[in-house]
């Protein structure tokens, strides 16, 4: 027992020593390599959306710190290179959850990137603030945001929240009425998710409040097989207005079969996926005239170069002009933010994201209340490019075109 | 309007007999119920994606080079490797044990190389987008007339071949019975490995045709695979045109809820339907093949493994003391599945009903935390998803049990997909809510232990019954339901209240997990992954016994979670392979493997089991592989044209061999006239 006793005591002090001089050499040593792990959907139901707009960011992000060298540290004088972890959730919230603790309480990694998708990003919002990593969020939205923030401060968002951009495409359709360009007929189509819940119970309201009567409305599951019953029950009540809460598969099927049976009202807004460049590359010049959410500002600076890139990066492939710019500008924030800061502390870093001010794609970047308030709300198809149309107040935003 | 309800009705109806034709020909004849069926669907879209993105061939003719190409491979598939891992397996039960591990197998294979080779994204093309012809007044898509057409002319073809042709004939003749069929000059091998390729054939024509309008991914197919199943089931398996009328009864339903304004309720319509024609006829609408309603299995169970591990409690107990969050993580995910996995086998094991209703149940109990917990505290929550899941499965018991075999595999599937499709309207339409955040002061540790108590109740309960008169009620009851019925065991009231308590325990493993998630949806507690998980692990370990779900559970669990981490990009195709290799080596579960080195050490003497225990454990393991092997290499030769007689298959030793699918009888109101 003794013994026993001994050589514990032994060990202690030999750890104690070996923590003193690690704690004593790290002043001037700098870290091989900057760990950010990051958990996403590589196979599974959520793997398109992330193959689209996350991944190809955060993989380009990290090829261009680590060719120029790495994250410049001041704390030690020089470049330190990053060393990522990318595990896949296989689209599971269980696994997602348990690869975040993992990456965080036993790899330790010094930073953390997001998964794609609210949900994902909920579920591992706790997870985040626990550990203490901020959680730069470029595909998540909610209209909850102010008390989510309150819980889990860590929680940082660079998407619109849902309700602006409703009111943006309302605010547009009650221009147009005035004009009287449009009538007070809306056909409304939602796909039965939480997304859809989310912004149909935000825009019903504003809808009735700008006067407009929702004159057919059709809730669909996910995925739908064929919308042609509710397509043509929605043409025949004659509304000007076509909106649509879609996921991507609706989002393809109503754009096609409403071509299809001669369903094209004045304004035609339809949900996830209007902004994919795989959306443009299917429809072609059919889709002129659409909006959907987000956009961009193909002119803004950098913009152009950011999207030539991208292109090269991934052999050919075009960035989504909703998200992707966004989770792009929230790389480029945070690589300013450890700059600024010059070590790896994350709550200096965190607190540098939240008040700091970031030169980015998508133009000078100040969060406020933890939330990017100028991020693009609603977006149109004009002549091959999903221009940025609202808020209309902002820089770069272009005039909305009605037929 | 009626028109137009006739058309669309068509059209919807036509992609569910497009895509189940394929299947009914696998399932219905060659005997495979083949869960990876999507996946050549999937196939085919991107043999679609890629013939006209880069050498711009329309579907049609990608089809000319893609079918043949899906037969000849599915061809090789089936007589290389699934017949001779398949064929051995005499009896339907064990035939469809093993053809849902090996399938599965196929199902991760398949998508893990798709994975690797093109990625997780959603592929287009843009082929006759938006163009329609005008059928009296109303516009017909183009893409979708293609694929009624093809529907009901792949139908009528294969309905002909099957009726009218030489080889058709003799497919019949396997199907209703593959024992007899060789006597009268089939070779059962050739014709089932036709008309598993054909099927093959047929689903990679399918996902040609709707790839021109759905988008393809890696993980598209599952989704196909149960509204295939859903179809011929309905329609009677093996029964063609059976399934084009259920596929068209379904389009029409479907239709008719979109007219009403209602779509979102047709997918819960649609599966009500589904349940209330299994219940009213258990053949199908238009009957069905007789194969598996086969012949009485008679099998011994044998006792559990008395050694009760019971520092390994002690051992749970302290745990969370020294392993850090990760590691109580995945204690928590293993116990999770150990819970699901004992309380599925606790039913199935004596029962031999091969259940999927796992989701159904571990979501109802998730959901039922999530929206009840944060108004009601969490205990009120905990007992009302008690109630409820003892309520609806006291029902389902009641109005299932005598479906037999295959049918209540999918009636169980049906309901996990109607409580989902059930609650996912619910919480949209009714309590109007975008999913339900989950604050409770619960820690990781808290559910760590409630889990641990879950798990030793019921593993408790199983050891308390296999002492009690009502085991070895259960025990006459699977070894002959009849019989059991005259020595005056109440069969139903048995059967319904192992179900019942399988049903609760899997309900609270569910909701002892569900505060681990800040954000519940519907959609995301309702994952038909978990019955699939759950099967599996108790499967490999072994369901007739006690420790077998556990023996599957933690190897299974460690396995995928070291090869995400370790070989994320493989993860999927690695998986794929052990499943397979586990059904073509270890064809007994892994109880089977302990029990047979247990033999052989009792033989060898407790000195020897203490002087090499564990040289003989790995040599025993070796031996049993070996055996195995031999006796698959010895399938895939020439002597086993024909399936071997049931007398000539190794003795079963509990293992997963006992809990098998396959029915006890037939029909059980025959046994109660």
């Amino acid at each position: 027992m003794l013994r026993l006793l001994k050589a514990i005591g032994a060990a202690a002090a030999m750890a104690g020593a070996a923590v003193l001089a690690a704690g004593g050499a790290s002043a001037q040593e700098a870290p091989k390599s900057i760990k950010i792990g990051y958990v996403i959907s590589l196979s599974g139901f959520q793997a398109p959306g992330a193959g689209l707009t996350t991944l190809p960011n955060y993989r380009l992000w990290i090829d261009e710190v680590n060719k120029a060298g790495g994250l410049m540290l001041k704390k030690y004088g020089k470049r330190i290179p990053i060393e990522a972890i990318e595990l896949d959730d296989h689209s599971k919230s269980e696994d997602l959850m348990r690869l975040t603790e993992k990456l965080m309480a036993v790899d330790k990694v010094d930073l953390m990137l997001t998964p794609w998708s609210t949900g994902s990003n909920l579920a591992v919002a706790p997870a985040y603030a626990k550990h203490g990593y901020p959680q730069i969020m470029g595909t998540a939205g909610s209209n909850r945001i102010e008390e989510l923030v309150k819980r889990f401060p860590t929680m940082l968002w660079f998407l619109a929240k849902p309700e602006d951009q409703t009111q943006a495409l309302v605010d547009m359709m009650s221009g147009l009425k005035k004009e009287g360009k449009i009538n007070d007929k809306v056909a409304l189509f939602i796909v039965q998710a939480p997304f859809g819940q989310e912004y149909s119970s935000s825009m019903k309201p504003q809808l009735k409040a700008a006067g407009f009567k929702v004159a057919y409305e059709a809730i669909y599951p996910s995925p739908p097989k064929d919308l042609t019953t509710q397509i043509k029950a929605a043409k025949a009540v004659g509304p000007d207005t076509l909106i649509a809460l879609s996921y991507p598969p609706d989002t393809f099927m109503l754009t096609e079969q409403s071509i299809a049976n001669g369903f094209q009202p004045k304004v035609r807004f339809l949900g996830v996926g209007t902004a994919f460049p795989t959306y443009k590359a299917k429809f072609g010049d059919k889709i002129n005239g659409i909006f959907g959410l987000g956009g961009w500002d193909p002119n803004g600076p950098g913009m152009q170069d950011y999207f030539k890139r991208h292109k090269a990066f991934t052999k050919g492939k075009e960035p989504d002009r909703w998200a992707s710019a966004a989770t792009y500008a929230g790389l480029q924030a945070l690589q300013q933010a450890i700059e600024r800061v010059g070590e790896i502390d994350r709550a200096k870093i965190l607190e540098e994201l939240k008040t700091g001010t970031f030169k980015t794609v998508a133009g000078d970047l100040k969060l406020e209340g933890n939330r990017d308030k100028q991020a693009w709300h609603i977006g149109q198809w004009q002549d091959g490019e999903f221009y940025a149309v609202a808020p209309a107040d902002r820089a770069g935003a272009k005039k909305p075109i009605i037929q | 309007m009626l028109l137009d309800f006739l058309i669309g009705g068509l059209v919807i109806g036509g992609i569910y007999a497009l895509i189940a034709v394929g299947l009914n020909l696998q399932y219905g004849v060659a005997r495979v119920l083949n869960l990876a069926y999507g996946e050549f669907l999937m196939l085919g879209g991107y043999a679609a994606f890629f013939g006209f993105t880069y050498v711009g061939l329309p579907p049609l003719a990608t089809a000319l080079a893609g079918v043949p190409a899906a037969f000849g491979l599915s061809w090789l598939l089936f007589r290389f490797v699934l017949h001779p891992l398949l064929g051995s397996a005499g009896d339907p039960g064990k035939r469809e044990v093993d053809s849902i591990l090996s399938t599965f197998g196929l199902l991760f294979l398949l998508q893990g190389v798709a994975l690797v080779a093109w990625t997780g994204n959603d592929r287009e093309y843009s082929y006759l987008v938006g163009e329609s012809i005008h059928v009296l007044g109303t516009a017909i898509q183009y893409s979708r007339l293609i694929v009624v057409v093809a529907a009901l002319l792949l139908s009528a073809c294969v309905f002909a071949f099957l009726r009218y042709s030489r080889p058709g004939r003799a497919m019949r003749a396997i199907a209703s019975s593959p024992h007899t069929a060789p006597l009268v000059g089939i070779d059962v091998r050739q014709y089932s490995a036709l008309a598993f390729a054909t099927g093959a054939g047929l689903a990679a024509m399918a996902g040609i045709l709707l790839s021109s309008f759905q988008g393809v991914n890696p993980t598209m197919g599952t989704a196909y695979t149960l509204n295939a199943l859903i179809v011929i089931v309905m329609g009677g398996i093996g029964n063609v045109a059976g399934g084009l009328a259920a596929a068209l009864i379904l389009g029409f339903t479907q239709t008719l809820a979109d007219q009403l304004g209602q779509s979102a309720l047709g997918t819960v319509v649609v599966f009500a339907v589904f349940a209330v024609v299994l219940l009213w006829r258990p053949q199908g609408l238009f009957g069905a093949g007789p194969w598996w309603s086969g012949a009485a299995i008679r099998r011994r169970t044998r006792p559990s493994m008395e050694a009760v591990a019971v520092a390994g409690l002690g051992g749970l107990v302290l745990l969370p003391l020294v392993a850090n969050v990760y590691w109580l993580l995945q204690a928590i995910n293993i116990l999770t599945y150990v819970a699901l996995a004992t309380a599925w086998a606790f039913f199935s094991g004596p029962t031999r009903y091969v259940s999927l209703a796992a989701s159904a149940f571990y979501g109802l109990g998730a959901y039922c935390v999530a929206v009840l917990a944060t108004d009601y505290t969490y205990p009120v929550a905990l007992l009302a998803a008690v109630a409820f899941s003892a309520v609806l499965s006291a029902v389902v018991g009641l109005a299932t049990l005598r479906l037999s075999g295959m049918y209540f595999v999918i009636f169980t599937f049906g309901l996990a997909s109607l409580i989902s499709a059930a609650a996912t309207w619910w919480e949209f339409n009714i309590a109007q809510s975008s999913g339900w955040y989950v604050y409770l002061p619960i820690t990781e540790t808290h559910i760590y232990y409630q889990l641990v108590a879950l798990c030793a109740a019921i593993v408790g309960l199983w050891l308390w019954r296999d002492r009690s008169r009502m085991g070895y009620a259960l025990k006459a009851l699977g070894a002959d339901e009849t019989v059991a019925r005259q020595i005056g065991i109440n069969a139903v009231a048995l059967k319904i209240g192992t179900f019942v308590v399988s049903s609760v325990v899997m309900t609270l493993a569910g909701a002892i997990l569900a505060p681990r998630s800040s954000y519940v949806t519907a959609e995301s507690v309702f994952s038909p992954e978990v019955s699939f998980l759950t099967v599996i692990a108790a499967l490999l370990g072994g369901a007739t016994s006690v420790w077998g779900p556990m023996l599957g559970t933690v190897p299974l669990l460690l396995v995928k979670d070291y090869l995400s981490i370790a070989y994320a990009n493989y993860f999927s195709v690695i998986l794929g392979l052990i499943l397979l290799g586990v059904v073509f080596f270890i064809p007994r579960g892994i109880v089977g493997v302990v029990q047979s080195t247990r033999a052989r050490l009792r033989a060898g003497g407790v000195a020897g089991l203490l002087r090499s225990g564990r040289a003989a454990v790995g040599a025993a393991t070796l031996a049993d592989m070996l055996e195995g092997m031999a006796r698959r290499l010895r399938a895939v030769g020439l002597n086993a044209a024909a399936l071997p007689p049931p007398s000539s298959r190794p003795p079963p030793v509990g293992g997963k061999a006992g809990s098998g699918g396959g029915p006890t009888e037939g029909p059980q109101r025959k046994a109660l006239s």
